[in-house]
């Protein structure tokens, strides 16, 4: 959980939930001037034209150049709608790429890194993206976390509501200002640096749908064939068989898989569930 | 469940009243079993292991393992049992071979909790390759148990000649005349809740009164995950409402959780090891059972109880 907005590394990305002007035009304003005092390229992905000019209006008050920004390209803003579903098509794998190209170019160009905040309240609520949203978040963070890229996720409380967020929530590894940490998503998937996946939090019989839906969408973006369960704080018979199956699908793929962070009693219910003999994996 | 195909379990008892007895008769047995090229396996009281070991000499490749540290409860032993079975498969070895002889305890509950244990291992097994040999020290142990090891084994051993029991009953049948001993616990409980489909409210304030208990490292976070699949179970039978308990007594922890369903018609639930298949059907409490010291279920005309506890 964060408390602040400043000081994120690249690799890093935050869902931020917010319900106020106020601590959006602060939040964003700090966000951005971070990232071009480090020479990064920043981009916007406003839910409209007049979200846009605020921004700008916003960055221009606190004193960045924002024409100069702009006309340097190191400032870009877009609309987040035409972004997200170009053509009205909501294409994970086409983001994904566009994310890459992004980065790509901005390193040929001189930038030190990526920086966007995306606002995505909006799309939660297009039947098309809902139930692929959370798969395809997780695969931003995947990617995110071996590029040097900083996604914000901003979520505007006012839009789509607090339970909309969960699934985003669930995703991010670093969340920032939600109303009330007990609405949270009791789960977590996460990328990590080494390009593997971490589960964290609790997941059970009413959950474990859920995180197989998220591991089988990112289970060709990993970059190493490694879950760390060590953030795992509770794992029922049915998330234990959904990290088996999840694990059998990943050996599948990659030859062998490691479950990183085992605790005890995670190899102790593992082994009564048999899941050793069924799961070609490595517990450490 | 372990299981070859064409093989079948023999599970005798061998009621002995003498140390001379003992070894006459077990000794030829594990040898025999050796000879067979069978894996043979004494578990038992320091002082048998050490008249089983002095007779059988130092060459004999029999593994040696205390009661103590094999027969901890009766859920776990029968996955010490899968486990060791499923070894002895994969190893190669046609059969395994047990002498084994239970810590019965001194209560009626632990007397009852051992027999019942007794006759699930003919189901549990059924299809092993297994004999295992029940030692009952006719000099120590009371006539209710040397009893219930007549209604708990097909056969009993002798040793020149094994003959039928013509006492046994079918376990299931046995399971039904030996109820599971209950849990008793008195005062007020520290926590009661009503629990619904969300998991945050009860799981968290379970966990929370747990972890306040001053139990070994692990166990907490083992019990709440027994007591999270004896609720998931009893949300399903229970209309998706159920009311849980918990207690904080002498011995430890006891949780209560109790639905308006009909309860659980098979005797052997949660006792029988899962197979080799994702099927889920009845692992959520064999989990429970393994996850706790004891597990008692009641049902009756107004919902189903189960009672779990685990000990400092």
């Amino acid at each position: 959980m964060l408390d602040r907005i400043a000081g994120l590394q690249t690799g890093d990305h935050v869902c931020w939930t917010y319900a106020t002007d106020a601590e959006h035009r602060q939040v964003l304003t700090t966000f951005f001037a971070e990232g071009v005092a480090r020479g990064e390229k920043v981009f916007y992905l406003a839910d409209d034209n007049a979200g846009a000019g605020r921004l700008l209006d916003a960055l221009g008050d606190e004193g960045q150049p924002v024409g100069r920004l702009q006309a340097s390209g190191q400032l870009v803003v877009k609309a987040a709608e035409e972004a997200y579903t170009p053509g009205g098509v909501f294409d994970p794998d086409a983001l994904l790429d566009l994310v890459r190209t992004w980065v790509e170019e901005a390193a040929r160009k001189g930038w030190t890194g990526v920086r966007g905040a995306g606002e995505v309240a909006r799309l939660l609520g297009r039947p098309d993206v809902e139930g692929r949203w959370g798969g395809y978040e997780l695969r931003v963070d995947v990617l995110a976390s071996r590029l040097p890229y900083t996604g914000l996720c901003c979520h505007d409380l006012r839009v789509c509501g607090t339970a909309a967020t969960l699934i985003s929530q669930a995703v991010h590894p670093l969340r920032l200002a939600p109303p009330d940490p007990d609405d949270g998503p009791l789960f977590g998937v996460h990328g990590t640096a080494g390009g593997g996946l971490e589960l964290a939090g609790e997941i059970d019989c009413w959950s474990a749908e859920e995180v197989r839906v998220l591991l089988a969408a990112v289970a060709g973006d990993l970059g190493e064939p490694v879950l760390d369960v060590s953030q795992l704080r509770f794992a029922d018979v049915a998330a234990m068989r959904m990290i088996g199956a999840a694990t059998r699908e990943l050996a599948r793929a990659h030859g062998s898989v490691e479950l990183a962070g085992t605790s005890p009693t995670f190899r102790k219910v593992w082994g009564l569930l048999r899941l050793d003999a069924q799961t070609p994996a490595e517990l450490n | 469940m372990a299981e070859l195909a064409g093989v079948q379990l023999e599970h005798d008892a061998f009621l002995y009243g003498s140390d001379e007895q003992l070894v006459t008769a077990m000794v030829p047995f594990l040898r025999e079993g050796l000879t067979r090229g069978d894996a043979a396996v004494a578990i038992t009281t320091p002082g048998n292991l050490a008249l089983l070991r002095d007779r059988l000499g130092a060459g004999a490749q029999v593994s040696y393992i205390e009661a103590a540290d094999w027969y901890v409860r009766p859920a776990a032993a029968i996955a010490q049992y899968d486990a060791a079975i499923r070894e002895l498969i994969d190893g190669g070895a046609p059969h395994l071979r047990v002498v084994g002889e239970l810590p019965f305890g001194s209560t009626a509950g632990e007397h009852a909790s051992w027999s019942r244990y007794e006759a699930i291992v003919n189901k549990a097994f059924e299809r092993a390759p297994l004999w295992v040999v029940c030692l009952y020290d006719t000099r120590a142990l009371p006539a209710q148990l040397i009893e219930a090891a007549r209604r708990t084994h097909p056969t009993l051993f002798a040793a020149r000649r094994r003959r039928q029991s013509a006492d046994y009953v079918e376990p299931a049948v046995l399971l039904g005349q030996i109820p599971e001993p209950g849990l008793p616990v008195a005062g007020l409980p520290r926590l009661q809740l009503r629990i619904d489909g969300d998991p945050r409210g009860w799981r968290h304030a379970v966990a929370g009164a747990v972890e306040a208990e001053d139990l070994r490292p692990g166990r907490a976070e083992e019990f709440l995950i027994a007591v999270g699949e004896v609720v998931a179970n009893a949300l399903g039978h229970g209309h998706g409402l159920a009311e849980l308990s918990l207690w904080s007594t002498d011995d430890g922890v006891v949780c209560a959780v109790r639905d308006d369903g009909p309860g659980v018609d098979d005797p052997f639930a949660g006792y029988l090891p899962p197979g080799d298949g994702d099927a889920a059907q009845g692992t959520g409490l064999w989990i429970a059972r393994q996850l706790s010291d004891t597990l008692a279920i009641e049902s009756g005309a107004d919902g189903t109880t189960v009672r779990l506890g685990i000990g400092r």
